[in-house]
């Protein structure tokens, strides 16, 4: 729970970080899908190698995750809906939980 | 259990999809959005800022070489624009000399050039025009102003460029007259930019001031042409003529832009 807690008010500063200080480099690699990319590459990170494939605290942080994408961009694709990222990010998340369960092993160190 | 646990799932994404409907359907939707943007605000403030700062000093790195480029081609450019406007400026110049000239009438007179003074020799009381043979300019052409006053003739004329010797020149003398009154006189150049007026008549009575013109006789200057004004008359018994000096009507240290009259 304490993870999970840590891991929400990662996101939500690094959400900020992004749509406040970066924004301002745009003219080097900054534009519009970044933020939601970085934002699922850290999810992904997250859901691959801080949480068991067994654990589902993972997929409410990407529910919540998105909710603040949703809150903090304008619009996705010009659709300027709450929810959108929150469906993304949960889908995703889900397909990662069920690739991490059906298909990857980990070897125990002996 | 796995028809459960679809269950589960179906009627979970059904009130999470029925919350999101009514939040993007209702006030709701943006009171949500103020809610997370007071909570952020401050801390998006000093984000921002700092962002924009530090943007601005990365950017002054990477962009520095080519602000000196564009820096340099400025530096060109306003060179450029420098000298054309330099050259507009002698345009505009060389335009009322010719315009003045218009005014006088001097086009319908005589066949003129126009010249510009290139250097001045006032010891020697020559100046080098910028007029030459190409230009159809012959030796003895006589030398003018645009308020028609005359300078002298070509001495030397070169390919490009012609030598004229100035009125005050001490080789030279011509025939004039005081302007509205019978009275010949001979003009001849003294040297350093002054002039005298000989074999006036004795028994004339001749005021300073008078203007002093010149006259056809000679041939080698148009008539009419102003040369300057008497002043210093001397009279004496034992000299049979009048003799004066004249002040040029035009300061030749002054000159800058001439007309050499090629027919007349």
């Amino acid at each position: 729970m304490k993870k999970i807690l840590i891991s929400i008010l990662f996101f939500y500063l690094l959400i900020l970080f992004q749509t406040s200080f970066l924004v301002h480099f745009s003219y080097f690699f900054w534009n519009n899908f970044s933020t939601p990319l970085v934002t699922a590459i850290f999810l992904i990170i997250f859901l691959c190698f801080f949480e068991k494939p067994e654990e589902n605290y993972g997929i409410f942080l990407a529910a919540f995750t998105g909710f603040l994408l949703d809150v903090f961009s304008s619009d996705f694709l010009g659709v300027n809906f709450l929810g959108i990222w929150v469906s993304v990010l949960t889908v995703l998340s889900f397909s990662i939980k069920f690739v991490l369960r059906k298909y990857v092993r980990f070897s125990l160190a002996r | 259990m796995r028809r459960t646990f679809w269950f589960k799932i179906i009627t979970i994404t059904v009130a999470v999809a029925a919350f999101f409907i009514i939040l993007n359907f209702t006030p709701l939707k943006e009171k949500t959005k103020n809610f997370f943007y007071s909570i952020s605000f401050s801390l998006q403030r000093n984000l921002w800022e700092a962002g924009d700062s530090f943007s601005d000093f990365v950017e002054s790195i990477f962009q520095n070489k080519k602000i000196k480029e564009e820096n340099q081609e400025l530096k060109v450019r306003i060179q450029q624009l420098t000298s054309e406007n330099i050259s507009l400026q002698k345009l505009k110049e060389e335009n009322e000399v010719l315009r003045k000239a218009l005014d006088v009438g001097l086009e319908k007179e005589f066949r003129l050039s126009f010249a510009k003074v290139v250097a001045k020799d006032v010891f020697q009381d020559s100046i080098l025009v910028n007029k030459g043979k190409k230009d159809s300019v012959s030796l003895n052409s006589p030398v003018i102003t645009e308020q028609k006053t005359l300078i002298g003739k070509i001495g030397e004329v070169h390919e490009n460029f012609s030598k004229v010797i100035l009125i005050s020149n001490s080789n030279i003398s011509f025939d004039v007259e005081l302007a509205n009154r019978e009275i010949s006189g001979l003009a001849k150049g003294k040297g350093n930019l002054n002039l005298i007026l000989e074999l006036l008549p004795w028994e004339e009575e001749i005021e300073e001031g008078e203007q002093v013109i010149t006259t056809s006789l000679g041939g080698v200057f148009p008539e009419g042409i102003l040369v300057g004004e008497v002043k210093n008359v001397k009279k004496s018994d034992i000299n049979p003529f009048q003799t004066a000096e004249i002040k040029p009507a035009t300061d030749f240290k002054e000159l800058e832009n001439l007309f050499i009259v090629t027919e007349f």
